[in-house]
């Protein structure tokens, strides 16, 4: 039997060498960028060899976290770091490496800086993994600061360079939700006399005064990295500059750490300290979707659209983790499987549209009438974004919007409201694109995708659809 | 002849290398800036020889019985002066000017900076103290080209002698009462006797001299002045040597000297050290010129080490050694930048002038990059674990508004950081950078090293920590 003591660890140095072999792979004399390329889509995909098998090696229906390793760091303070994974962090893992490798071929032909792109988002995917396997407060501190390093020099690099300000925003307010919560996890240590696994958080005996600090110091925390009102300020003006899908991606990711905090961290039975903060949190939730949604509706931009469709998603996933119902977590794992991997696909076809536009200048209305290829695969996602029944979203996001329907009718309905916005947004982007009047009368076309991508994009296609039929369709027992 | 006569001896060295060296600047026909290195170079082995043949032997009463601590002092003391003149010599050869004075001036300070962590009593402390203070006037002759320092230098020279004034008075004021400058005999002195006011303001005297050393607030004006306008050879020795001696011995004299008076010792470091870390971070995120921003922050991790300090408890003393160490070796990597950022030959100290420096200096920029992280306590680097011990000590002692303050300056270094790193990676390129001396590159590469080490086994560095800190341990 494989030795699993170092498997977990194994996901998180994989990243990290495949940085340095990037870091030194040198470009090709006439300037191709292929090499760093192919070292950094090989340490991808090595990955997820990886996570595949750490898949064969869990119980996938067993609750709590399992593999669990654990090193001494220091011991004065004692502090262990402690990796452990459930089929939750499994399944974000998973949907991230996925979402990484259609990000990577959607930035293939790019030579313009392609080598700190790869770099920082090698950096970026193993300081992720590594948040996903923490199974103790601290270790994932450490991550949880850690991913904010590689998305800052990406947002520098690939953003708007006439909006810095928006960079140091960004850094600012991610770093004061950091040291906030870095505050908390000392006050925990110091008070529990060491550091300890985030399993055993909920049994904590704290006095009040210390629960109300360490749980809303956590919660906010988590909340600076999601886009929510009044939190969600440097996403919304870091992201309408970036125009780079790969760093898009990435920066849309941020938030998943801090939804990830609120699922190993909510305890059980909500804390006194939280009952009103929960309370206000939903309904300052549901008014964000529901704004988020109209402005995505009525923006022109495509990738306002899918920043703003996005959003809608994270916020009712943050609902559904707020219900503390084990049932709603995992579909919410499972529905997040097919979400990154469709707004991944989303992303990279609209960037590619739009450079394409923007070389022959052209407009949008009936982009993708001579171009089926493209034009089948943007609309299998679109369709698939929308919860047609094309992948996991469909049955997954029923039990959870149901579910937060049996919770709160009023919010729940507020949430369809949104979603059905969202999706109007989507189709009425989908429809433009397909226009066949304004094709006939623009009579333009853009370059379809190659027959390698478009069997690659097949292959995505195949992923969902399988996980419509069964989440965890790739999971081979031993 | 005994050992015992000889215990003179690594002091006798680093005295008689300025006759030496000033015999080589005359009668040598060939010289050139690495000649005074290389023998500078051999007068710090000679002196860590000469330490190890003689430990634990004293020439005089007021040197005292070596001890770990000061061993660990020494031995930290030598590797840092002999990597600043590592750094110094590829600057003067670059220059193609005269090594000398740097040199001879540097190994005089160095010898007050010895006396200074031998002493055993307060007049051997001020000798060194005296001596390192007037090198440290001295080496500012040294100065831009193309500044004006005069008034800069009078300014120092004038701070220099005041402090000593200070420091004399304060120290004679002591002797009046304890009739002796041993440590100890102060120390039972302060213990036994009722203090008065006199003798709180003679002892507040003494750590106001050394608050000036470390560069700290309100004693920092004409030091920040001065780390614009040295030369980088200067700028580094002044920026690295003076903290360490400054720092171990307002440890040494907390806990072991004027051990009695802890609650105003308290009181004083903690007015000085939250002065500094807040001017420090409010500073930096004005700062132009490169050498001032590291200066402002070295003000502003200092207060954070002392303010760890307080209230000089075991666990206080190993989190502000830990802080000081990573926040050490992170600038000494900064300075090695520095020394290996020019164009033209000329040395760039604008923080404007390194806009772009990523285009053609990736590997620079990406240093930089690694060591203000560590300088900002951001994980996954080294900086992290002086973060979480100061953190962690200070909660321990229920000092809130301590970390409150802390937290809230460390967002305003971040930002004169996230500045920082906007115009090395982020802006256009302006200018062509020079090749990078490989003695820059080694030093950094090193530095590199040691900062993985840490971040991976933290243990190794610490394990031995609380025995080389026994002297000052409580």
């Amino acid at each position: 039997m494989l030795n699993t003591f170092s498997i977990l660890s194994l996901i998180i140095i994989v990243p990290l060498m495949g940085m340095l072999f990037t870091l030194l792979a040198k470009e090709a004399e006439d300037g191709s960028t292929r090499n760093i390329f192919n070292v950094a889509l090989f340490s991808v995909v090595a990955n997820i060899v990886l996570i595949l098998r750490i898949f064969m090696l869990v119980d996938v229906y067993k609750p709590g976290l399992q593999l669990t390793e654990t090193y001494n760091w220091l011991e004065n303070p004692d502090i262990n770091i402690v990796f452990g994974v459930d089929v939750l962090s499994l399944m974000l893992i998973l949907a991230i490496h996925i979402a990484y490798i259609i990000g990577f071929i959607g930035v293939r032909n790019e030579v313009n800086k392609q080598k700190p792109l790869m770099v920082w988002s090698l950096l970026f995917l193993s300081m992720l993994n590594g948040l996903f396997v923490s199974a103790d407060i601290f270790s994932f501190y450490i991550f949880f600061e850690g991913a904010l390093l590689p998305l800052f020099m990406l947002l520098g690099m690939f953003g708007d360079v006439k909006r810095r300000e928006y960079i140091n925003r960004f850094l600012l307010y991610s770093m004061l939700g950091a040291i906030i919560f870095f505050i908390a996890m000392v006050a925990l240590f110091n008070h529990q006399g060491g550091m300890f696994e985030l399993q055993q958080l909920s049994k904590l005996k704290l006095t009040s005064r210390l629960e109300y600090f360490i749980w809303l110091a956590i919660f906010v925390s988590f909340l600076f990295r999601i886009p929510i009102w009044p939190f969600h300020y440097w996403i919304a003006s870091t992201n309408s500059s970036i125009r780079n899908s790969m760093v898009f991606l990435i920066s849309m990711m941020l938030p998943l750490s801090g939804l990830y905090g609120f699922v190993r961290f909510l305890p059980p039975s909500l804390p006194n300290a939280l009952y009103y903060g929960v309370m206000v949190l939903q309904i300052v939730a549901v008014i964000t979707m529901l704004f988020i949604a109209l402005i995505g509706f009525i923006n022109k931009d495509r990738q306002y659209k899918i920043f703003a469709y996005i959003t809608v998603y994270y916020i009712m996933y943050l609902l559904g983790i707020l219900t503390q119902n084990n049932v709603v977590l995992l579909n919410i794992a499972y529905s997040f499987f097919s979400f990154l991997i469709i707004i991944t696909s989303l992303e990279v076809l609209s960037a590619y549209i739009a450079k394409e536009n923007e070389r022959l200048g052209f407009f949008d209305d009936g982009v993708l009438c001579g171009c089926p290829r493209i034009a089948f695969i943007y609309s299998f996602m679109t369709l698939a974004a929308i919860g047609l029944p094309l992948s996991s979203l469909f049955l997954n996001n029923f039990l959870i919007l149901s579910n937060l329907l049996a919770v709160n009718i009023k919010m729940g309905m507020v949430m369809l409201t949104a979603l059905m916005i969202m999706s109007a947004a989507l189709l009425r982007e989908l429809f433009r694109l397909r226009d066949v009047e304004k094709c006939a009368v623009a009579g333009h076309e853009i370059a379809d995708l190659s027959k390698g991508k478009f069997v690659f994009m097949l292959f995505i296609c195949f992923i969902l659809l399988m996980s419509f039929i069964k989440p965890l369709w790739f999971v081979l027992r031993v | 002849m005994s050992v015992r006569n000889l215990a003179l001896l690594p002091e006798l060295f680093l005295l008689l290398s300025t006759f030496f060296m000033g015999l080589i600047a005359k009668y040598r026909s060939t010289q050139t800036p690495k000649t005074f290195y290389t023998f500078a170079k051999y007068v710090l082995f000679l002196f860590v020889l000469g330490s190890c043949f003689v430990f634990n032997h004293r020439a005089l009463h007021a040197f005292g019985l070596e001890n770990s601590y000061k061993l660990m002092l020494k031995i930290f003391l030598v590797m840092a002066c002999f990597l600043v003149f590592f750094l110094s010599c590829k600057w003067f050869l670059n220059k193609n000017k005269s090594s000398f004075a740097y040199y001879a001036l540097s190994i005089n300070a160095f010898l007050g900076f010895d006396l200074m962590i031998s002493a055993s009593d307060l007049l051997m402390f001020f000798i060194g103290y005296v001596i390192s203070g007037l090198m440290l006037y001295f080496l500012l002759f040294l100065c831009e080209e193309d500044y004006d320092c005069q008034s800069a230098q009078r300014k120092y020279l004038f701070f220099v002698l005041l402090f000593d004034l200070i420091f004399a008075v304060a120290m004679f004021f002591i002797w009046s009462k304890t009739h002796s400058f041993e440590y100890q005999k102060i120390q039972m002195f302060f213990a036994k006797n009722a203090v008065s006011s006199y003798e709180l303001f003679a002892v507040g005297g003494i750590y106001l001299a050394l608050f000036f050393l470390l560069g700290l607030v309100p004693l920092h004006f004409c030091q920040a002045e001065l780390a614009g306008l040295s030369i980088m050879p200067v700028y580094a020795f002044r920026i690295l040597l003076p903290s360490i001696v400054g720092f171990s011995a307002l440890v040494y004299f907390s806990v072991n000297v004027f051990s009695p008076l802890a609650d105003f010792l308290c009181l004083l470091i903690q007015m000085a050290a939250f002065a500094s870390v807040l001017v420090g971070a409010l500073a930096v995120m004005y700062e132009e010129n490169l050498r001032r921003f590291f200066f402002m922050i070295s003000l502003y991790s200092l207060g954070i080490v002392c303010l760890c300090l307080l209230p000089f408890s075991h666990n206080g003393i190993l989190s502000a050694f830990i802080c000081f160490l990573v926040y050490w070796l992170a600038l000494f990597a900064c300075c090695a930048i520095m020394f290996g950022i020019k164009s033209n030959g000329e040395y760039l100290s604008g923080v404007a002038d390194i806009s772009g420096i990523f285009a053609s200096k990736p590997k620079i920029a990406a240093f930089m990059l690694v060591f203000i992280v560590s300088l900002a306590g951001s994980p996954p680097m080294l900086g992290f674990l002086g973060k979480l011990q100061a953190v962690d000590h200070l909660m321990l002692n229920h000092a809130y508004g301590t970390i409150a303050v802390i937290m809230l300056s460390l967002l305003f270094v971040l930002n004169a950081f996230s500045k920082l790193l906007q115009t090395i990676f982020f802006a256009e390129k302006k200018r062509s950078f020079d090749r990078v001396d490989k003695s820059v590159y080694l030093c950094l590469y090193g530095t590199a090293v040691l900062f993985v080490i840490g971040i991976l086994n933290p243990k190794l560095f610490m394990e031995r920590l609380d025995v080389w800190l026994e002297a000052v341990m409580r």
